[in-house]
């Protein structure tokens, strides 16, 4: 059965030794499974297997409508709600001509940057389990209620809203939305020293991450990694500003970058993004009408015909989809793109050389999220 | 339950049988699995954190299944997974309890008909618990510890569950000579 | 070397449809211009035969292209073009697990997602959602362009820019 073990004992290496991990262990934040091949602390060998959360997404969504095709987007990137429905969402309204208003351009952008401080705090608190700290994640798990507290008022649900929709979004914002982001913002900025106390300044964080898990700038982007990841190895590539979507050229912001590369760069990458989201969101408040029309006209039955390719940027990368529409109103084929399974790929770049607990540090800086890898 | 003494016995002594002093321990100290599959698992550890807090009521989550007593079967399961499942709780000591939640592990949720998935986990193994939603918020998963810890007191001690499942259904069947894969 | 190649712009993106004899050279051509981030592999069922699109992304300019190629259902096999992105290792994977299509040279080519005793692919369109045969899934009056059989298209309209054509 090599096929299910994918890692053969090699002849004559009696000090080989082959560990499986997964797909049920609690660092591998989902059903990943690798077998690893260890001589003495060090790695040696890592095959990723995955599909153990494959949930046929692509077929499902040729038999429905476009308009039900979005509740499903949702599901794949589950830690980040809406942040997955804008691909789908945007490649459509280019196919179909589909005008969105200002205001409901803004109000999408205000959902994806909590969104993505939502999807950062929970890999602040699970990063940090897997190294052992249990106190990040009592904290990072409150603040993560504030933000689906916020959602649940304007969209109706807390985790996965099916919030936006062609031309806009489904509902106008709740009347404390305004406020409740102001103050949220304001405890956020007020929570940000500690945890970066907790975590960037702890000294075993420093010791299990540094100049552990080294990815080169040419190997990540012939890997073709993007987010996080892609910055932390010092490629200012993030799709707001290369291909601007929504409000995101109306607002001013960074692309945080680090030249080391390693899993502390990972970590410290994400701690400056949930900064720039801070800034966003607070331009936003600003700008935002607080009445307005909050969707555009679109048909009630979309016809649509063509192909188009889009891309987001969510809280782990380059969210894309190719959507082929053969002129009925269901898609002939849509092809999800998800940023965290291009970003596992480098799982035996960065596991072979490094030592067994490393692994875990490594995994955890990659933030895998198998909704989104295994589709 | 016979475990409050009546009046006419002294106070501080209270009858009871064994499974009642037995089930008190094991409903009062629930370890479930840490065993999160798909967004759901999300909810799950949400329920842990200190909103919800599910802490309270003994509750921790254990990493390996040979400790734990249920299993909390959160998000989608799909055929290649399901043999992973049933070996999981195959290894779990007796007693052991599962919950369902969310649609998916109900029936197989948004995803019902497509080609992969489980149409429910009480295929692979027996459920105690069933929990509506998509996905359940904490308080339902916390509202479904309790109703199992209801279920835990009220049990005999010598109760003996069912193993086998009552279904015709063969998620690890081979697939068919026509290339088909077995659904249902 | 004469490509066989159609050259489109769709959007903010230049698309090559390239016969599949040709996607190999065209994609070590690309590479020499200096598009070095792959973003993906996404795989159609055409209905006359299978479609394999690469997406690639210049990161210098941000320019974005497209190859397409389509391959017949008999054959349904093209280059692996692993070892000039090792970005697509898992798309090609991907694109073998669920729609068939193999990938010449390709260092690992295993089922991805789906169990390896499996032996269909689903993505394809004569299996409906649950994965059943559909023996008549196309209609009688369905197009049938098949790329592949069609003359190369004229020398001026095929050079893309980067001297592909010479
Ligand atoms: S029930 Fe809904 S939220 Fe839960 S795993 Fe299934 S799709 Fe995800």
């Amino acid at each position: 059965m090599s096929s299910t073990i994918g890692l053969e004992p090699v002849l004559g290496r009696s000090d080989e030794m082959i560990v499986n991990m997964g797909p049920q262990h609690p660092a591998t934040h989902g059903v990943l499974r690798v077998v690893i091949g260890l001589e003495g602390e060090r790695i040696t060998r890592a095959v990723p297997h995955i599909g153990y959360l494959h949930r046929n997404h692509e077929k499902i969504e040729e038999s429905r409508t476009y308009f039900q095709v979005v509740p499903f987007t949702d599901r794949m990137d589950y830690v980040s709600g809406t942040q997955n429905e804008l691909p789908v969402v945007l490649a459509v309204e280019d196919l179909a001509g589909i005008e969105v208003p200002e205001r409901a351009k803004m109000i999408r952008t205000m959902f994806f940057e909590l969104f993505r401080i939502a999807s950062h705090l929970v890999w602040m608190g699970t990063a940090m389990l897997d190294l052992g700290a249990i106190t990040p994640f009592l904290y990072t798990f409150w603040d993560r209620e504030i933000i689906l507290g916020i959602v649940e008022r304007t969209a109706g649900a807390r985790m996965l809203p099916n919030y936006y929709t062609f031309g806009g979004v489904r509902r106008d914002l709740h009347p404390h939305f305004f406020k409740d982001v102001a103050e949220f913002l304001d405890h956020l900025e007020k929570r940000m020293p500690d945890y970066e106390h907790l975590v960037l300044e702890n000294p075993i964080v420093h010791a299990r991450t540094v100049g552990v898990g080294v990815l080169s700038k040419e190997r990540a982007v012939a890997r073709g990694v993007s987010g996080p990841v892609l910055r932390a190895s010092g490629v200012a590539y993030d799709v707001r500003k290369a291909f601007p979507y929504d409000a995101y050229p109306e607002v001013e912001f960074e692309i945080p970058t680090s030249d080391a590369g390693d899993t502390y760069a990972r970590f410290w990458v994400r701690f400056q993004e949930i900064y720039q989201s801070v800034k966003i969101l607070r331009q936003l408040l600003e700008k935002t009408p607080k009445t307005g029309p909050f969707k555009g006209r679109a048909p009630a039955r979309l016809k649509i015909s063509g192909e188009r390719y889009r891309a987001v940027e969510n809280s782990r990368g380059e969210l894309g989809v190719y959507v082929v529409g053969d002129g009925g109103d269901k898609p002939y084929r849509i092809k999800h793109r998800g940023a965290a399974f291009s970003n596992l790929q480098v799982i035996p770049d960065l596991f072979i050389g490094a030592k067994f607990s490393d692994a875990i540090a490594i995994l955890s800086s990659l933030d895998p999220v198998f909704g989104e890898i295994d589709r | 339950m016979g475990l409050l003494g009546s009046d006419e016995r002294p106070r501080d002594i209270i009858l009871g049988t064994l499974d009642d002093l037995i089930n008190l321990a094991r409903s009062r100290s629930m370890w479930p699995l840490t065993f999160g599959i798909a967004c759901c698992a999300i909810e799950m550890m949400a329920t842990w954190d200190p909103k919800v807090d599910a802490d309270r009521f003994g509750m921790f989550f254990r990493n390996t299944p040979r400790q734990a007593d249920v299993m909390i079967v959160s998000g989608t399961v799909n055929k290649k997974l399901a043999k992973r499942l049933r070996r999981l709780y195959d290894q779990m000591a007796e007693p052991k309890w599962v919950i369902s939640m969310g649609a998916c592990a109900n029936q197989g949720g948004p995803f019902r008909h497509g080609y992969s998935v489980v149409e429910g986990v009480d295929k692979i193994v027996p459920v105690d618990v069933y929990i509506p939603g998509c996905p359940p918020r904490p308080e339902a998963l916390l509202q479904a510890l309790l109703l199992l810890r209801d279920k835990i007191s009220d049990r005999e001690l010598r109760y003996k569950r069912p193993q086998e499942i009552a279904t015709d259904y063969d998620v690890f069947a081979e697939p068919g000579e026509d290339g088909r894969i077995p659904v249902l | 070397m004469d490509l066989r190649i159609k050259r489109e712009r769709l959007f903010d993106e230049d698309v090559y449809t390239v016969h599949p004899d040709d996607y190999r050279a065209l994609c070590e051509q690309l590479k020499k211009d200096g598009f070095d981030y792959p973003r993906a592999i996404s795989s159609l069922d055409m209905g006359y035969g299978l479609r394999v699109v690469l997406q690639l992304t210049r990161m210098s300019d941000l320019a974005k292209v497209e190859v397409r190629t389509d391959v017949s259902y008999d054959v349904a096999a093209v280059d692996s073009v692993t070892d000039l992105w090792p970005g697509v290792e898992w798309h090609e994977r991907e694109a073998y697990d669920l729609m068939g299509i193999s990938f010449r040279g390709h260092p690992d080519l295993r089922r991805l997602l789906l169990e390896e005793e499996w032996d269909l692919h689903p993505l394809q369109k004569r299996y409906d959602t649950g994965g059943y045969l559909i023996p008549d899934w196309r209609p009688a009056d369905w197009p049938d362009p098949a790329p592949w059989q069609e003359p190369a298209p004229s020398q001026e309209d095929a050079a893309p820019e980067g001297g592909e054509g010479e």
